[in-house]
């Protein structure tokens, strides 16, 4: 082979094997939840390093396109899930309990989205329930129910259309404990009843 | 030949490399860039402009949370710094400021105030620093960049008098 056909060549597949490589691995790491600094409890995941300076890019990334103006830690701690308790993925055409219970924190609510990141829109406009909206048991815990068809008690109504859903957790001015061990208080279990 | 390969193989890794960081790097700028100058492009700037609640439709901003009350002011500090006046309701209330970078550089909430009506002078990153009265100064990360009024809706009941006392809060440009 000529040497200016080589050198074509070589830039070429340098350009668009290495550009391709390159923005995969770019999309592939920042849209994995896990990425630096992200803390497993249980089904949910959090970075305490939202919104701050010493948010890894994967998780800044992340954050502008699943969670643009997260507060930071201070004010806010966020956890996610989209994954029921077994580790199955969140879906619409499936019913879930979520049991929990109080949080050490001064405000929490639980909010469901579709994939595309957007509240799901429902003949109730309900789309969360939180501190003020959601009845407790005589023991102070609760079972929200996410499903399709109205369900007695604390229901989230799910999408009509199939399709991956998940779940925020806010939890506004937190209380010590979930700053001292973010990957261990006890959080809300999804527990799948069942699919269509 | 083998020597060929070599290199034309450590030039694809290192390129491969480049794009990944400075597309990953990439993104948060463009976010804010689509959010301030796409969703928000009709909204003036250095001004505070309350949202309406929270429903199904509100889909400028990814994952919205429906019993936050929002009022957002684009601001552009380059030039002069800006002041903002709130006025705070009853219950949670914070004040969160966002550079271009997407980092929430600064937030207060009604915890920390001492009084039901807080001023804050956001200045540029290079512009001196102005006589601030009794104003907390906050220095932006980005001269532009986003910032935010978080309410907590309790109920429904509560809604008109928190919608109503969004409006009270001014921001403005001051020498």
């Amino acid at each position: 082979m000529k040497k200016p056909l080589k050198i074509v060549l070589a830039v070429l597949a340098t350009l668009v094997i290495g550009g391709v490589a390159g923005y995969s691995t770019a999309v592939a790491a920042y849209e994995s939840m896990y990425t630096r600094g992200t803390l497993r409890n249980g089904q949910w995941a959090t970075n305490l390093a939202i919104g701050s300076s010493e948010a890894s890019i994967y998780t800044r990334a992340n954050v502008a396109l699943h969670g643009l103006l997260a507060l930071a830690k201070s004010e806010a701690v966020y956890y996610q899930c989209t994954g029921d308790d077994k580790g199955e993925s969140l879906r619409s055409n499936c019913d879930y309990r979520i049991e929990g219970r109080g949080l050490d924190t001064r405000w929490w609510s639980l909010t469901l989205y579709g994939q595309d990141d957007f509240l799901i829109p429902n003949e109730q406009n309900r789309y969360s329930f939180n501190t003020n909206t959601v009845k407790l048991n005589t023991d102070g815990t609760f079972v929200i129910y996410l499903s399709r068809l109205p369900r007695e008690g604390n229901w989230l109504p799910s999408a009509e259309k199939d399709q991956e859903v998940s779940l925020t957790l806010r939890l506004y001015n937190p209380g010590q404990s979930v700053y001292d061990n973010p990957g261990g208080i006890e959080l809300p279990r999804i527990i799948r009843e069942g699919c269509k | 030949m083998r020597k060929w390969i070599l290199w034309t193989a450590l030039a694809t890794v290192i390129f491969a490399v480049n794009v990944h960081i400075a597309f990953v790097s990439y993104i948060p700028y463009k976010a804010m860039d689509i959010a301030m100058n796409v969703r928000f492009k009709d909204l003036p700037r250095n001004t505070m402009v309350p949202s309406p609640p929270t429903t199904e439709q509100s889909r400028k901003v990814v994952r919205p949370s429906p019993e936050i009350l929002y009022s957002i002011c684009i601001y552009d500090v380059t030039r002069k710094p800006l002041l903002f006046t709130y006025h705070l309701p009853d219950g949670y209330w914070s004040a969160s400021f966002y550079a271009d970078n997407t980092d929430n550089f600064f937030v207060i909430n009604d915890r920390q105030t001492k009084s039901k009506t807080v001023d804050i002078l956001l200045v540029g990153r290079e512009t001196p620093m102005p006589a601030a009265g009794n104003a907390i100064v906050v220095r932006a990360l980005s001269d532009k960049g986003l910032a935010l009024i978080r309410v907590i809706v309790p109920d429904e009941k509560s809604l008109p008098g928190l919608v109503e006392s969004q409006k009270l809060t001014t921001c403005k440009q001051v020498d």
